[in-house]
């Protein structure tokens, strides 16, 4: 059972200190009674389930609350989503450690496979809290909710386009990469025409929050890697990426975690475009 | 009229009208009631649970039904009658409720139910 109680006592950090300081040790009680009737009655899955669903809706109720804001849907679902990516990262971890043999047995390959990829996401997941618990401003959060489905939805066009095409994979990703990079120079452009025009000048401080984390997210996820693939010839392209954009997205989540509130006379993306 | 409760706090209303209980005892509690359908989460109970103490819809118990065999740090709860009043209303709109369906028949008339 020491496993199972040191997970959820990690679940439990999702929940204002307050309100876990007040409950904590009981909600741990109820999950300790709850887990040995789960065993008893063999339902151990939908246990875990109920548990995790129960623990990402009442953490990111009791967030939303204690800052004295009610969500609407969208908001909701941003702070899900991440907390879902949260969980789901954390629970590839356990069943990692579980499951494989990796200490004894690993190979360069589990490595590229399995290591980098999970620190990546586990990168990607604290920044996905960073940003719900830590935005100044309600413009800012949904903002940067609206790159991250930009961003998932871009990568998913590059994996169809990826998958349709019969030449060399490597120049394919490249080209792929590029013309990312190409289409976000573009709506920055725009953007950063806009902020000219209502401000008069581009001060990277206070740029919007959502040129900053496209510029950052352009040079590190598409534009850097695939250019010093192209200049350099350099045959690490999966080594490199990760290894970018994971730094690229700490600086990002740094930025933002000291980032002041957008200012209501700059444009947001929707109304750039 | 008041806005209708959540089934979370109904049920938790319903389950300490008529005795204290600790969090555990309210999950078991409620999950008799309601046959299994609702299984409340240690998250959900708590959120609740704040809820209903800022609301002073219930309150913390100092009594223990047997301190022996009891966690020193669980605690009871218990109804305040502002708790009780919320409950009741609650109970009288669902009557209501189900007053209306039988008259649609949607549900069968009184005495005829097999």
């Amino acid at each position: 059972m020491k496993l199972e109680l040191w997970v959820y006592r990690l679940m439990l950090q999702a929940y204002p200190k307050d309100f876990r300081l007040e409950f904590g040790h009981e909600m741990l009680q109820v999950f300790k009674l709850k887990l040995k009737h789960a065993k008893l009655e063999k339902q151990l899955p939908a246990f875990w389930l109920n548990t995790v669903f129960d623990c990402i809706l009442s953490a990111v109720h009791q967030r939303f609350l204690r800052k004295g804001e009610r969500m609407n849907w969208l908001k909701q679902l941003g702070a899900i989503s991440s907390l879902l990516f949260t969980v789901e990262t954390l629970a590839f971890l356990i069943l990692r450690l579980l499951h494989s043999d990796f200490l004894t047995s690993l190979t360069y390959f589990d490595i590229q496979t399995k290591i980098l990829p999970m620190v990546h996401r586990g990168l990607l997941a604290l920044l996905g809290i960073g940003i719900v618990l830590a935005l100044p401003a309600k413009k800012n959060r949904i903002e940067m909710f609206g790159i991250g489905a930009f961003s998932i939805g871009w990568n998913y066009c590059a994996v169809i386009l990826y998958s349709y095409s019969p030449d060399d994979p490597n120049l394919n990703l490249t080209v792929i990469g590029m013309f990312s990079a190409l289409l976000t120079i573009g709506i920055l452009a725009m953007m950063f025409a806009r902020v000219k025009l209502v401000q008069g000048k581009i001060i990277w401080s206070e740029m919007p929050l959502v040129a900053r984390a496209l510029i950052v997210l352009t040079l590190c996820n598409w534009l850097l890697p695939n250019v010093l693939v192209v200049l350099l010839n350099w045959n690490t392209y999966s080594n490199l990426t990760p290894m970018i954009n994971a730094l690229g997205w700490m600086a990002l989540g740094f930025g933002i975690w000291n980032s002041k509130p957008s200012q209501s006379s700059t444009p947001n993306l929707i109304s750039s475009l | 009229m008041s806005e209708p409760l959540t089934p979370a706090v109904f049920h938790i209303l319903l389950a300490l009208s008529d005795q204290e209980h600790h969090g555990y005892a309210i999950i078991k509690e409620v999950s008799e009631q309601t046959n299994g359908a609702i299984k409340l989460g240690a998250g959900t109970l708590y959120g609740t649970i704040k809820r209903l103490l800022e609301s002073e819809w219930i309150e913390e118990s100092d009594t223990r039904p047997d301190p022996s065999l009891d966690d020193e740090r669980r605690r009871y709860y218990r109804i305040t009658p502002k708790g009780h009043a919320a409950a009741t209303r609650e109970a009288e709109r669902l009557e209501q409720l189900v007053r209306t369906s039988r008259a649609k028949k949607l549900l069968p008339k009184l005495g005829r139910a097999s």
